[in-house]
């Protein structure tokens, strides 16, 4: 088959009589079309919207409505600072340090020292609390 | 209404270097007969482009009438200087494309069928093939066969009312052909060839 044959049949066509009869009714259609009002063929598009519209607005009242409080019937006078009645501020008195009693030391009588050496002598050194051998 | 028998009468004396031109600017200044001869005119061309690029009958009616409102509809922004076809065909692709991206989903195949006297089987069957092998091609690739191949436009007008490159719509030519022979290879074996 030809590139030509090819082209010739993808470019079938339904048969004559059908095609201008589906043309004619295309054509027909479109310019009934063309004759509706406006505003009737962009009805479905705005009267959505005027509805949404509507409820938002009815919502926005009403929760407006909702949320408002109702007015006291008295009004308590506005808040302010008191002064309190306190002495004048005075320089603080250091504490007295109260020495601390210094910790007696034991008594050392005496300091005993045993050793035992390598060849098994043992020496015993005892100190008296003045140091003196 | 003197516009349009003055411009009928040209035509007819096929006088008109281009026969659309005063009609189109008759039925953009508002004339009404004006009008209706000019979508006389277009109806079975449009038609037969929105057919080839739905690929259905009752489809392609449903294109057609869309793209011919929208014509109508925009006539007054159509530059005289311009195009007319090349504008036209652009209305019609971008309504066969909104119609496929639509419809295409919940859409159930019906066979339709045709007035008894009229019916030709051995041509139905063409037909039937023919556009069963148009279908496994995407919509860009069908434009670009049609515009190109099936209508004679030359790749850069094709490309201008596809509104992509000229080597672009060459691409989805050669693509659509590529794919359109192996789908009929299946009736006609001597397709393989060109695969």
């Amino acid at each position: 088959m030809s590139q030509d044959e090819l082209r010739q049949l993808l470019s079938s066509l339904p048969e004559d009589a059908e095609l201008a009869a589906r043309a004619a009714r295309a054509r027909r259609g479109a310019l009934a079309r063309l004759e509706q009002p406006v505003r009737a063929r962009g009805g479905w598009l705005w009267a959505p919207a005027l509805a949404v519209f509507v409820l938002v607005l009815a919502a926005g009242v009403w929760a407006n409505r909702a949320r408002r409080v109702e007015p006291l019937l008295w009004s308590p006078p506005a808040p302010h600072i008191a002064v309190a009645p306190l002495p004048a501020p005075q320089r603080a008195t250091a504490p007295k340090r109260i020495p601390r009693p210094a910790p007696r030391a034991g008594k050392q009588e005496r300091l005993e020292l045993h050793l035992a050496l390598s060849d098994g002598t043992r020496v015993q050194w005892i100190f008296d609390k003045n140091f003196s051998l | 209404m003197t516009t349009t028998l003055a411009w009928m009468a040209q035509a007819a004396a096929g006088e008109a270097a281009e026969p659309l031109a005063g009609l189109v600017a008759a039925a953009s200044a508002g004339d009404r007969a004006a009008l209706e001869t000019l979508v006389e005119t277009m109806e079975r061309r449009v038609y037969t482009l929105a057919f080839r690029l739905v690929g259905d009958r009752a489809g392609a009616e449903d294109v057609a009438q869309e793209a011919l409102w929208k014509v109508c509809q925009r006539l007054s922004q159509f530059r005289q200087s311009g195009n007319f076809w090349g504008w036209v065909y652009r209305i019609v692709l971008n309504q066969a494309h909104d119609h496929h991206r639509a419809g295409a989903r919940e859409k159930v195949e019906i066979p339709e069928v045709t007035a008894p006297e009229t019916y030709n089987p051995a041509r139905e069957e063409q037909l039937r093939r023919a556009m069963a092998a148009m279908k496994v091609l995407s919509q860009k690739e069908r434009a670009a066969l049609v515009l190109i191949d099936l209508d004679g436009y030359s790749s850069r007008e094709a490309a201008r009312m596809m509104g992509c490159l000229d080597i672009t719509a060459r691409a989805r030519a050669a693509q659509a052909r590529k794919k359109v022979r192996r789908e009929l290879s299946r009736y006609y074996p001597e397709l393989r060839e060109g695969i």
